[in-house]
């Protein structure tokens, strides 16, 4: 352990499991805003965004397979998991953070460079991704594997039980995932 | 010295292909950085998974991230770029699956060779969800051919992205666009 600040390295934080209707509860709201938001986007005739939440969620799926051997999703309901132990639960989840973090930085900054705008998107999104992530791992529903405890530097996110290297692997990993997403919407827009 | 002589000639290849190629295209350095800054973020934070053991001190960047593979896994991208967009007069959508296909083979290829050297070995996390199934004729997990392609295909999208952020044009000369230039330059002269 090379935690040196008390703060970094709080080894009395613990998880609080939640009850299985609250977990159900939360399936069940996922699923009815993700169709929500799909019939809107239908009825608007909003065809551009659609594609885009289908690339979205292709990148997200790839980011998902490959971080899957590190990362322990349990508590979900048994028909929520689609492959090993990935729930889509979770990847509606990263998608609509993804999709909202793009349209608020391309709807507030429209005139900003792409480059610009890659790095306000990363911040966004690890601004509302990580403390849902501190939320699933505090409440026992997602946990990382030994391997990737051991490989840890050893201080945690502060008054949690998460490596602090997550607050930096949230953006690092979407940074793949944007530039996977917008690249495909570039090269459909064009064609 | 087996590791020696691989990290010496990972080096080696990748400086050459690198001078061999920029000769050609000037945008390909530009392409070759942020291929080195996508695949160190992929293994810097996928490190848990795998261990690169075996290699020189100086090999290491951080843990048993090593800068040598980094610039190995760069150098195969950069080549099955290239030689997509040069022969092949495609739209870019069905290069993309050219280049990782092309990407893919070459991958299994090294994967293959790191495993045989003793450097690539993976985590008792890798280990529990693997079929034990091995892809013919190497100690290479038959996962690799799915699990290749991901990180590659988000490695590619990263690559492209920043490409044309970078770049108002980004289209690479074929095989005929560069016929047609040492011709008009042949006139010219």
């Amino acid at each position: 352990m090379n935690c040196q600040i008390p703060v970094f390295c709080d080894a009395n934080v613990k998880t609080i499991p939640i009850s299985g209707t609250t977990i159900l509860i939360f399936e069940i709201i996922m699923i009815l805003l993700f169709i929500g938001i799909i019939l809107y986007l239908f009825k608007i005739k909003h065809k551009k965004t659609l594609r885009n939440l289908l690339i979205t969620l292709i990148g997200v799926i790839l980011f998902e397979l490959m971080i899957e051997p590190m990362v322990i999703n349990t508590g979900f309901s048994s028909w929520t998991y689609y492959y090993n132990d990935m729930s889509f639960v979770i990847t509606l989840g990263w998608v609509l953070i993804v999709g909202i973090s793009i349209s608020l930085i391309d709807f507030t900054f429209p005139k900003l460079s792409e480059f610009k705008k890659f790095w306000l998107y990363l911040c966004t999104i690890d601004a509302i991704a990580l403390p849902i992530e501190i939320l699933l791992v505090q409440t026992g529903m997602r946990f990382y594997s030994q391997s990737l405890i051991a490989s840890s530097y050893g201080a945690n996110i502060p008054f949690t039980i998460l490596p602090l290297e997550v607050a930096f692997a949230i953006p690092m990993f979407f940074a793949l995932v944007i530039g996977f997403t917008k690249y495909w919407e570039k090269m459909l827009n064009a064609k | 010295m087996k590791t020696f002589i691989f990290e010496i000639s990972v080096i080696l290849i990748s400086v050459l292909l690198l001078l061999v190629l920029v000769k050609m295209e000037k945008k390909t350095l530009k392409r070759y950085l942020i291929l080195v800054v996508g695949f160190l973020i992929f293994e810097f934070f996928t490190q848990p998974l795998w261990h690169n053991k075996n290699m020189s001190n100086w090999a290491y960047l951080y843990q048993d991230v090593s800068w040598v593979l980094t610039i190995g896994w760069a150098s195969i991208l950069l080549f099955s770029m290239f030689i997509t967009d040069y022969y092949f007069k495609l739209r870019e959508t069905k290069r993309f699956f050219i280049y990782l296909l092309i990407a893919g083979i070459i991958g299994i290829i090294a994967e293959a060779i790191v495993i045989s050297l003793g450097i690539r070995s993976y985590s008792p996390d890798v280990m529990v969800v693997l079929s034990n199934i091995n892809i013919v004729f190497t100690q290479v997990p038959i996962e690799t051919l799915y699990y290749m392609p991901v990180f590659m295909a988000l490695i590619i999208g990263f690559t492209r992205y920043f490409e044309m952020c970078f770049n108002k044009t980004t289209k690479i000369k074929s095989k005929k666009t560069h016929k047609k230039t040492k011709r008009g330059n042949k006139r010219k002269k």
